[in-house]
């Protein structure tokens, strides 16, 4: 699968890839880092999240992973982590945002709206 | 995890998932939802759980809705079609209204769409649906309770044949029968079959204990009448229902299961009355309520057996004992019956000699019978709570109304780019129907808790109300309101909205132009909750009045620092002496314990069940005269002073007064002023007529002398059976010269031993272990019991009236603050052109008082009406009671001034150039 066939990607799975950049997470977890980051603008919902989540898994962007060890007690939670061609998705995401943004500040100058 | 019943919903919203998601995410997501029920903005008590599951359920239907649609991605790994954001009134896109599927379609649509739109305005949701809530719960509580009462057919075969004999008394209730009317009842053909009953109490003495319980003396007959089986064993036979029969008996189910264990093995063992062995013949079900309601044990009738062993003689028409119950026979209708037995009882008069008082026969349904005395009230409580779910409408209609006129551009963009009116009132209403729907869901959980706090204040003198439940039924009628409900405040406001022309509202341009400054649907509506409210308020005042009153009456003795416990001690072969050293020992023992001031005796404490009254004849009077009713009281030396009634003239009992001294009697000021009109009574001597009523537990021919009895003493007029009732003639005996077995203890305390009842049971089993002792209550409990009923009244009626007041409340308040917020706009024009905050002020409160005092004063209106209704349950209050009214009018008013203050002070605050910049 060419990874140019998920851009853009759907706000919900832009955050969820940015939250396991900073290594693997369970399923609450990466709800409370998107919260955190957004300031409760994009507070997600279980079933939400794990629909997005299995879209990602499904495309090949995050994968199942052990737990860490400071979470090896916590049993049957299900830790998720972002794979190589995640990354690579990411970036290629942040490029083109990057361009709109850049295309955007010539229209409308940053101090304004 | 813990397997509670949020687990449990949990799971139920898991399943609104495909099995396949469910699969692979579903522990994942129960262990994310549990760590989020942690987070802090669900700490609040109740919204916060609200709002959690809120939150859930919202996720689950989105998210589960759209993995349902596309369940699963396909192999190619492709990404499901993004989901689309359909606006309904958008005809491009509208799925063919014309196929089954193409409808289904449309209202998955159209719930999703309502979905979204409640989720939008979370306050407005939150209120409508607590406010239907409590509506439709409070509702079907008390429908379950009135159902099972007054409608579900009584537990025997073929109720509606069944029909109560009995006398018509002087104030129309069914009065009971003497032998004598019962055996000519039984001959008449219009029944099929008739039994007899008398109600008593006996000592019962199980191997280690003794108690008294209460039973009946029927008729073989009754259990063919009633056509009841025995669940276990077989009723007694004719043969067995004879004079001189073998001792047998049935017990209930509620005693076979607790003193028993439910073995089987109980039919044919046996169990003692008053010492003497009975065979337990079969296990009856607890639900024959005749002669009366929460019998253990039945024994056969045998002509009245009982009353012949106390050597009265029950074949004469003054001894009415006596219950009877028959079955209609084929083709007799009750009123045939009923003209059959009238005739009836004239014959019988026209035997008797002399000029005896008219006896009116008379038969009433059974189930009218049971259920007839507690009608009125229930279906006031129905009403009563019928007006609460009609404010609850009323209010969320008012919301609805707000509501869909703040949309009414969105309407007219969705008429304008197509959609149909037809279209545009399906969505709306769909909205209103998922509304009712979760509300009618909220109103079974509210109905579960209200039935629960009913069941407990409600005066056990309502029968039947251990049948009741939320069952089916129940459940139906809850659905049936909310259905009514959502048709209340949905359908009219939705076709309003949508009839009025697009073009109009968009050329309005959503500004606040005259139709939408408009809000008069909203104020008549407000005026109508008020004026319920106001019906309610009134209500619960006279009710609360006239229990203030009945608080306040005189008792005639005192009831505090009183406490009451029943002995009932077993009158052996040995007579009543035994009885008498038994009193004088106990009494010895109480006085001593610590705690206690003084102690005595009697047999009708006040308040409690036992009494009884017969005719008592003067010394002027002629044998064959009829006599004058008066209550008899048994008691010890002393009791008139430990309970404090007032002796005001002659002497109290004394040691002197012994079997063998010539019997005396105190009589009360009330007796004596009906036997001896203007005369001393002292030293005026009475005796027994032929008539005797009431409640006896034991029956001893010592008990019922026929010599003189002498007027030592006159005692002040104590009400005995209730606060309500005017005290009636009575005299009092010493217990030497009548020593009845169950007597109860009066007990005078200091109030200092907290462990008095126990010290009691003590002293009690010191003198004979195997005598049973009753709860010990005090004067002051039992005095509650006996008003339980006008407080349970008064807390319903309340109760609903408070709620009723918040709701109208609301609705003035959300009236208030929609009419500010479109005049925002003018009253910023009033603010420039130099009015003062005060004066804005002012006008805001001045416009809600408007509505409020008009809606007072139509519920006054309708108060005056409907307190004829209550007119016989009030006491020492008159139903259009002025003082009461007025401090409803006023408390209405008070409450819609605290309605109108926030919106009014809101007004005040405005910013004239914001105001003015506004739309």
């Amino acid at each position: 699968m060419s990874p140019r066939t998920v851009l853009p990607l759907p706000a919900t799975s832009f955050h969820i890839l940015l939250a396991l950049v900073d290594g693997p997470a369970h399923g609450y977890g990466i709800k409370r880092v998107v919260e955190e980051r957004t300031h409760g603008r994009i507070r997600l919902a279980a079933g939400t999240l794990y629909e997005a989540m299995q879209r990602l898994s499904r495309q090949g962007l995050i994968e199942n992973t052990e737990a860490p060890e400071e979470f090896s007690g916590s049993g049957r939670v299900r830790f998720y982590r972002i794979t190589d061609t995640g990354e690579a998705e990411l970036g290629d995401e942040l490029r083109r945002l990057e361009q709109d943004v850049a295309f955007a500040r010539t229209k409308v100058p940053a101090e304004q709206g | 995890m813990a397997h509670g019943p949020a687990t449990r919903l949990h799971r139920c919203l898991l399943r609104l998932y495909p099995a396949g998601f469910r699969r692979l995410h579903g522990d994942q997501i129960l262990e994310f939802w549990t760590t989020q029920r942690r987070e802090r903005r669900y700490a609040l008590p109740l919204f916060g759980t609200v709002r959690y599951w809120t939150d859930l359920l919202g996720d689950a239907l989105g998210s589960g809705f759209r993995q349902r649609r596309a369940p699963d991605h396909d192999d190619r790994g492709n990404l499901p079609r993004a989901p689309q954001r359909r606006s309904p009134g958008n005809r491009p896109t509208t799925p063919s209204s014309s196929t089954v599927l193409g409808r289904f379609d449309l209202l998955r649509q159209d719930l999703r769409y309502a979905y979204r739109s409640l989720r939008r305005q979370p306050l407005f949701t939150v209120v409508a649906i607590a406010t239907l809530a409590v509506g439709i719960g409070s509702t079907t509580a008390v429908f379950s309770i009135v159902d099972t009462v007054l409608f579900r057919p009584l537990p025997y075969t073929d109720p509606a044949g069944l029909v109560l004999l009995g006398r018509l008394s002087e104030s129309n209730d069914l009065d009971s029968l003497a032998l004598p009317e019962v055996q000519a009842l039984a001959r008449l053909g219009a029944f099929e079959g008739v039994a007899a009953g008398l109600h008593y109490g006996v000592d019962v003495q199980w191997d280690e204990s003794a108690e008294v319980l209460n039973g009946a003396s029927v008729g073989h007959q009754l259990f063919d009448v009633l056509g009841v089986q025995p669940l276990l064993g077989r009723v007694y036979s004719a043969e067995e229902d004879v004079p001189g029969g073998p001792p047998v008996i049935l017990i209930s189910e509620r005693l076979w299961r607790r003193q028993f264990a439910g073995a089987p093995d109980a039919v044919g063992s046996t169990m003692a009355l008053n010492r003497e062995p009975h065979v337990i013949l079969g296990v009856m079900p607890d639900n024959i309520n005749f002669p009366e309601a929460g019998a253990d044990f039945w024994t056969p009738f045998r002509d009245a057996e009982i009353i012949r062993d106390l050597d009265l003689n029950p074949d004469s028409r003054g001894i009415t004992f006596f219950s009877a119950v028959a079955r209609l026979a084929p083709g007799i209708t009750p009123q045939i019956a009923r003209l059959g037995v009238q005739t009836l009882f004239r014959t019988l008069d026209g035997e008797e000699e002399g000029e005896g008082e008219e006896v009116r026969g008379w038969t009433e349904s059974l189930h009218e019978a049971t259920v007839g005395g507690s009608r009125t009230g229930l279906l006031l409580f129905l009403g009563a709570v019928g007006l609460v779910f009609v404010i609850a409408c009323a209010n969320v209609a008012g919301l609805w109304l707000t509501r869909i006129a703040g949309r009414s551009t969105e309407v007219a963009v969705r008429t304008a780019l197509g959609a149909s009116r037809r279209r545009i009132v399906s969505q709306l209403l769909t909205e209103s129907l998922a509304l009712a729907a979760v509300g009618g869901a909220g109103g079974v959980v509210v109905a579960m808790a209200v039935q629960r706090a009913l069941l407990t204040i409600i005066p056990a003198t309502i029968p039947r109300l251990d049948a009741v439940e939320l069952d089916g039924r129940v459940m139906l009628f809850a659905f049936g309101l909310s259905l009514l409900a959502a048709v209340v405040f949905g359908a009219l406001p939705a076709l309003s909205a949508a009839s009025r022309g697009s073009a109009e509202i968009l050329r309005e341009g959503g500004r606040g132009g005259a139709a939408s400054t408009k809000t008069t649907a909203q104020r008549l509506l407000v005026i109508g909750q008020v004026a319920i409210a106001v019906v309610l308020l009134a209500g619960a005042g006279l009710f609360a009045n006239s229990y203030a009153r009945l608080l306040n009456v005189e008792l005639g003795m005192r009831s505090s620092g009183l406490i009451v416990a029943r002995l009932s001690p077993t009158l052996g072969d040995d007579g009543t002496e035994v009885i008498r050293n038994f009193y004088a020992q106990v009494l010895q023992r109480v006085t001593a314990l610590p705690g206690v001031d003084s102690a005595a005796i009697t047999y009708s404490p006040p308040m409690g069940q036992s009494n009884f009254r017969q005719t008592v004849m003067t010394e002027t009077m002629a044998e064959d005269e009829d006599g004058i009713w008066a209550g008899n009281v048994i008691i010890s030396p002393g009791y008139l002073e430990v309970v404090g009634v007032p002796l005001r003239r002659g002497r109290d009992f004394n040691a002197g007064d012994i079997l063998a001294a010539p019997y005396v009697a105190i009589v009360n000021e009330q007796m004596a002023a009906e036997l001896w009109p203007g005369e001393d009574p002292l030293g005026k001597r009475f005796k027994w007529g032929n008539g005797l009523q009431g409640s006896l537990d034991s029956f001893e021919r010592e008990f019922f002398p026929r010599d003189w009895l002498t007027v030592v003493g006159v005692a002040g007029n104590v009400r005995r059976r209730s606060l309500a009732e005017e005290p009636i003639g009575e005299y009092y005996r010493p217990h030497a010269q009548m020593s009845w077995p169950s007597m109860a203890l009066m007990v005078s305390t200091t109030g200092t031993n907290p462990n008095l009842a126990t010290d009691l049971r003590r002293a009690v089993a010191e003198v004979d272990g195997m005598v049973p002792i009753s709860d010990v209550r005090s004067v002051q409990q039992n005095v509650a019991t006996s008003v339980s009923e006008p407080r349970f009244r008064l807390l319903l009626v309340g109760g609903f009236a408070v709620v009723a007041c918040l709701l109208a409340m609301l609705g003035v308040y959300a009236v208030m603050a929609l009419t500010v917020s479109r005049q925002t706009h003018d009253i910023g024009i009033r603010m420039a052109l130099g009015a003062a905050r005060a004066s804005v002020r002012r006008q805001v409160v001045v416009d809600g008082m408007r509505l409020a005092i008009i809606g007072a004063v139509v519920g006054l209106v309708g108060a005056i009406g409907a307190s004829q209704l209550i007119a016989t349950m009030l006491y020492g209050v008159g139903p259009t009671d002025p003082l009461t009214f007025a401090g409803v009018f006023v408390v209405t008013l008070l409450v819609a001034g605290a309605a109108c203050y926030f919106p009014a002070r809101r007004a005040s605050r405005l910013d004239p150039l914001a105001a003015l910049r506004s739309d």
